[in-house]
């Protein structure tokens, strides 16, 4: 039944893809059609439960078909206007990209340590206290009851989980996707997170793809999978991989439309950044920052109001239709946490910088993704200020991390000490930008440079 | 990019081109791979996995602990679930022995004292837990980590379960309600309006005579 359940979300991802476009490569097609359909999946949750249908697998089946035979019409449409869409996509017409030793061999590690992570993902039900306590509790309640808004963690006098960082703060997407998981049969809700992981790669490899040769993208893929402390919490139920996924695609996406000004990416920016504030609050950084280059664009007459517009209200739509469902169904998600006022105080400041240090240059943690990020800033800053070499990547990547610093500097810390925070959530949460500097480190001047040599070398005839 | 159109003609005559011969390594990947370059970048890609592997400690325990030793474990745990579902025809008794047998593995003794509780109420019953001082306390034949103190946590392995806590006398509601008691370490038998003569430092027992057969 979960196979059932999998294949539903993804034909919706598909369906969702196509309707946007019909250009997309198979890869593309496959790697975000579980994260789109999950994200997709439980949006109509939270709508089946608002309207008081309840969430079950016939409500959420009925539904989902709806709106995959609605973005199917779509599609049509889109496939009228490109002919070639089938011949492309046939088995036929798949080719292998140009074989070296190199790529074979990152795609065969890919492969094997992916094949490894996945298995014991799944394997083990959840057994990570936050998940045990948090997430994958919310979900099963959800399945068991058939209710988000009415759940027993929320309204019943035994359990206070409404409050400053209590279960309701949280953004809904991991609670209702295991929550669907077990509907549909799962034992383990895990195989949320193993399916996420792996698309994570697919996205990964194929944006690189877009930028880079396929030798570069699949070694480059590779680096940014065995950071360890991100792998090692690929295989638990946490949700700062989850968030991983949508924040750094999303906005990986609004960059490549920035440079090659092509819709069909900034249309599927917004909606992985929509589905990312449904992830976590604090995704409305990264929808922030892909609003920025947008905006940009809009001053240099690149893109309409109309467009820029329309990109604004889907990139924060997670944000404020929670905060809408939250007020409307009376759940308290804890907003006394953030000051709302900017405050000054030297030693908050010095605990973060005291904090953070360590952190970003820990090899332990991050694996030699930091420390390398930094360098080739260092060793590009000619080709930054002189050609503008990534600067809108660099602007974006910069700019998430000082956001979300200024977030972390905000919050008024009653439920915890500022330092366990730091040292565990903040260490997390920076799972997000792992994949946007080792895009950073892919496609900057001089690894571009030497890709493109090391490629008239490896295919010269 | 220009468009092709604006590009001059060219004015000599077209020669005919020979026919491309075949060489060996064209369109064939074996012939392709023993390419010099190809091998030298191989050879540079492999030596820059082992240098990784043996320069930065993470890397390494990434492939040896987390994913091999982590792999692994799988497979002796699942020895372990084929052991003891040998003697098992219940497809569904099966999966709950296997889904047991991987949370004993990786929660260890907090989730066989529930586990314990689990299978010794019904699933609407609200069970009375000691408080944190009685749950942490350490003893040669039991200690319970601080997690189990924590209610969402002791409340996930037991739903639709209701757990409720000591020190939520005269807060909760439910308190007054609770039909079951988890009796540890000499703990809660005066709770029991009758006389258990058999006591176990670690045992789950009705609260009310009533309930007992």
């Amino acid at each position: 039944m979960i196979i059932l359940g999998i294949a539903l979300s993804m034909l919706l991802g598909v369906s969702i893809m196509l309707a946007i476009s019909t250009k997309f490569t198979l890869l593309e097609y496959l790697s975000y059609s579980f994260p789109l359909g999950i994200g997709t999946q439980t949006f109509l949750m939270s709508i089946l439960d608002w309207s008081n249908i309840g969430i079950t697998r016939w409500g959420i089946t009925i539904f989902s078909l709806i709106v995959i035979a609605a973005c199917l019409l779509k599609a049509f449409q889109n496939l009228k206007k490109d002919p070639e869409f089938f011949n492309r996509c046939s088995l036929k017409h798949f080719k292998l990209p140009k074989p070296n030793i190199a790529w074979i061999l990152f795609i065969l590690l890919i492969l094997w340590f992916e094949g490894m992570n996945f298995y014991k993902t799944v394997y083990f039900p959840t057994f990570d206290t936050d998940g045990i306590r948090g997430f994958t509790f919310a979900g099963m309640a959800i399945a068991a009851e058939g209710t988000l808004k009415g759940l027993s963690l929320f309204t019943s006098p035994n359990y206070n989980f409404q409050g400053n960082a209590g279960l309701s703060s949280y953004a809904p997407f991991a609670q209702l996707a295991y929550g669907y998981a077990f509907l549909f049969g799962a034992t383990v809700s895990k195989v949320v997170n193993a399916l996420m992981f792996l698309s994570l790669l697919g996205i990964f490899y194929s944006l690189l793809k877009r930028v880079t040769t396929h030798t570069a993208a699949a070694f480059f893929t590779f680096m940014m999978m065995i950071t360890p402390e991100m792998l090692a919490f690929s295989a638990l139920s946490g949700i700062n991989v989850l968030h991983t996924v949508f924040a750094s695609s999303g906005l990986l996406l609004a960059v490549l439309w920035f440079y090659k000004k092509d819709p069909k990416l900034l249309i599927l920016s917004a909606i992985m950044l929509a589905i990312n504030c449904l992830t976590r609050n604090e995704g409305i950084v990264f929808s922030g920052m892909a609003s920025l280059l947008v905006a940009y664009r809009f001053f240099t007459k690149d893109i309409n109001w109309k467009k820029s517009l329309l990109f604004f209200v889907t990139a924060f739509f997670g944000f404020i239709y929670w905060n809408i469902f939250l007020k409307a169904n009376h759940i308290h998600s804890g907003s006394d946490l953030i000051i709302m006022k900017l405050f000054w105080d030297s030693d908050k400041i010095a605990t973060m910088y005291r904090e953070l240090k360590p952190l970003y240059l820990n090899t332990q943690y991050y694996g030699i993704g930091v420390v390398t990020f930094g360098l080739l800033l260092l060793l590009n800053i000619w080709n930054i200020i002189r050609k503008g070499d990534q600067v809108a990547l660099i602007v974006a990547t910069l700019g998430v991390m000082i956001l979300y610093t200024i977030v972390i500097y905000q919050i008024n810390y009653v439920f915890d000490s500022i330092e366990n925070v730091l040292r565990y959530s903040y260490k997390r949460f920076l799972f997000s930008f792992i994949p946007l500097m080792w895009f950073y480190i892919a496609s900057n001047g001089i690894t571009m440079w030497v890709t493109k040599k090391t490629d008239n070398l490896l295919y010269r005839k | 990019m220009k468009p092709t159109s604006a590009k001059k003609a060219p004015t000599v005559k077209p020669s005919q081109q020979p026919t491309p011969k075949k060489t060996p390594s064209s369109g064939s990947w074996l012939g392709f791979l023993f390419k010099p370059y190809n091998l030298l970048f191989g050879l540079i890609a492999i030596m820059f996995l082992v240098w990784c592997n043996k320069n930065v400690s993470s890397y390494n325990w990434v492939y040896n602990g987390l994913l091999k030793d982590g792999y692994k474990y799988c497979g002796d745990v699942q020895k372990e679930i084929n052991n003891r579902t040998r003697s098992v025809s219940d497809p569904v008794k099966k999966l709950q022995i296997a889904y047991d047998t991987k949370l004993e593995a990786k929660v260890g003794t907090e989730f066989m004292v529930l586990k314990m509780i689990r299978d010794n109420t019904p699933p609407n019953a609200i069970i009375l837990f000691p408080p944190p001082l009685v749950m942490t306390q350490t003893t040669s034949y039991l200690t319970l980590r601080y997690e189990i103190t924590m209610k969402p946590y002791a409340s996930y392995f037991l739903y639709p379960r209701t757990v409720v806590y000591e020190q939520e006398k005269g807060k909760n509601p439910f308190y007054e309600k609770a039909q079951y008691i988890f009796l540890l370490h000499g703990w809660g038998y005066d709770h029991l309006d009758y006389v258990h003569q058999q006591q176990s430092p670690v045992e789950i027992l009705p609260l009310h005579k009533t309930q007992t057969k």
